[in-house]
């Protein structure tokens, strides 16, 4: 890796980084800050809950019930997060090969000695500095609004949210990335991204009402993001993150891979 | 002179579409190579293979000894590259984009200084406030501050003001002083010959020939444009080395190849209006002397 272009990358990212954060982090303190009225009025809320397929309020992470943390934050906040980190991760993912070479920048770091290996392993630094920084925004959005509130929310049970939801995000950028080097080509890159998203969102919500098709949950990304349980029953989800992880590296790796050795051609 | 780029039987094509067929030319150490053709005649194409941003399908071209697209990152270290719709990251200063590249290409931090003094280039504005004529200095700052031995640029003139280009030119016979090598892409022969000792000529991605500059056969091709008091009767510039390019009413253009004075002692018996003598484009080389005789 390069230390000029992953600060440039870095540079490069910072407005879009510093936009993204500060919607989680406006959103993040919200729904903290309206943890006690929720509380509250949880007896008034639950009862509708109840009419909901139960499979359905699992697959949002609100088997629960509203009032306990684990599925308020894991509904209300991190299932947002999860989208906003997935369009940030596209965005990021797509821009080193497919948008730079369709902008002809791309030729101005290849045609110096830096090989096209380590210039994409610049641009998946940031991706993952980038990643890091927006799931850190988000645990600290949530937890530094406890005192104010007269709430302790488990830091490290928090945290341990924040490393999954880092190793989604960088799946979601992995494969996005690996994508843009295969095509070259960002609205491509970009469009595949978010259909493949919006078909696991759909897998997933088909799978929760109709029990016949039940297993397609398994095929989506959304199944394997459980932030309720971590928050609730302190569960460590190494299978999960290793997962992420595992398509994370999956996808930059075949991104450096291909990149080596195909044809830019603008 | 060892050869400092050497390309042969070099092939590649995009799919269906033509790309370049065959090529081969050596650029010897210290020498300012033009490589002529028109648009779409497969200089790019050539450069990009060059630099090894693509993968040749038949063919080999090899820089300073090591293959172009095997040794990529090798060959970058020794060449400087400008390319021909140069694109920057616009939010980046000029200051801090020199800087980048002077560190990717392991320059000394500041050694865009004094080029960019010497062209009055104000380094510390965003490079997408600069205006057309400044971001142009840029390239030409980012291609000439290092030390490479080898300067390869693609179309580099085109569209430079006046003043520029005589800087680019004064800065192409700095680096020929330097003993360093260029390679430049042009599809103006005039600018070709200004700059380099020797020129490949590349048409429809061949290459017709490679020569010196003094002997390039455009020196014997003259346009020439007429507007007579009447239109010309039928083969009346049926002269051996005059081919009518365009007639129009009283409007004429030729193209003479050779000597002039057959049609000057025609063009006596006329009543001719205005007459410009020019030399003509490359295009109009490439037809006078690489194809097939036009039917008149």
């Amino acid at each position: 890796m390069n230390a000029s272009l992953l600060v440039l990358e870095l540079r490069r990212t910072r407005l879009q980084l510093g936009a993204y954060a500060v919607v989680v982090a406006i959103y993040g303190a919200v729904v903290a800050a309206l943890y006690p009225t929720v509380l509250e009025t949880a007896e008034l809320i639950e009862p509708y809950l109840e009419l909901v397929p139960k499979g359905f309020l699992e697959a949002f992470e609100m088997g629960g019930g509203i009032s306990s943390p684990g599925s308020y934050f894991g509904s209300q906040f991190f299932q947002v997060w999860v989208i906003v980190a997935a369009m940030f991760g596209i965005g990021l993912g797509t821009r080193g090969a497919a948008a730079e070479n369709a902008a002809g920048t791309i030729e101005i770091a290849l045609s110096t000695p830096l090989s096209r290996t380590r210039y994409l392993l610049g641009t998946i630094g940031a991706q993952a500095i980038g990643m890091a920084l927006l799931a850190a925004v988000a645990v600290v959005s949530v937890v530094a609004v406890g005192p104010l509130i007269d709430v302790e929310f488990d830091l490290g049970a928090f945290t341990v949210v924040g490393v999954l939801s880092f190793a989604f995000g960088c799946a979601v950028a992995g494969v996005s990335t690996f994508v843009s080097v295969a095509t070259l080509d960002r609205g491509r890159s970009i469009g595949f991204g978010a259909l493949a998203l919006i078909l696991m969102y759909l897998l997933i919500m088909v799978a929760a009402i109709e029990p016949t098709v039940e297993g397609l949950k398994y095929l989506s990304a959304f199944h394997y993001y459980r932030p309720a349980a971590v928050i609730d029953k302190g569960v460590m989800p190494l299978g999960e993150t290793a997962l992420f992880a595992a398509v994370a590296l999956l996808g930059w790796g075949l991104a450096a891979w291909r990149f080596r050795t195909r044809d830019l051609v603008s | 002179m060892p050869d400092v780029i050497e390309v042969s039987a070099l092939t590649r094509s995009y799919g269906k579409r033509r790309g370049i067929v065959d090529v081969g030319f050596a650029v010897g150490e210290g020498e300012v190579f033009g490589f002529l053709g028109p648009n779409g005649a497969g200089k790019t194409t050539t450069i990009r293979l060059l630099l090894g941003f693509l993968r040749p399908d038949a063919g080999r071209a090899t820089v300073l000894g090591l293959d172009a697209w095997a040794q990529a990152p090798e060959v970058h270290a020794r060449l400087a590259y400008l390319s021909g719709d140069p694109r920057y990251w616009g939010e980046l200063t000029a200051e801090r984009f020199f800087d980048f590249v002077g560190d990717l290409r392991g320059l000394r931090r500041g050694a865009w200084r004094p080029l960019a003094e010497r062209l009055e280039l104000d380094a510390a504005v965003p490079i997408k406030k600069l205006s057309h004529g400044n971001r142009q200095k840029v390239g030409l700052v980012q291609v000439f501050m290092g030390d490479e031995p080898l300067l390869v640029m693609d179309e580099p003139t085109t569209g430079l003001d006046p003043l520029i280009q005589r800087e680019f030119l004064a800065l192409i016979a700095e680096a020929r002083a330097a003993g360093r090598t260029v390679f430049l892409s042009s599809h103006n022969l005039g600018e070709a010959e200004r700059a380099c000792d020797r020129v490949a000529i590349i048409r429809e991605g061949r290459i017709v020939a490679v020569e010196t500059v003094d002997s390039l056969p455009r020196r014997h091709v003259h346009s020439v444009e007429l507007v007579l008091a009447e239109p010309p009767a039928h083969g009346t510039f049926a002269l051996p080395d005059v081919e009518v390019v365009a007639a129009n009413g009283p409007d004429v253009r030729l193209l003479v190849r050779g000597d002039l004075n057959p049609l000057l002692r025609r063009l006596a018996a006329l009543e001719v209006r205005e007459m410009a003598l020019a030399t003509p484009d490359l295009e109009e080389v490439f037809l006078a002397y690489y194809e097939p005789e036009r039917t008149p």
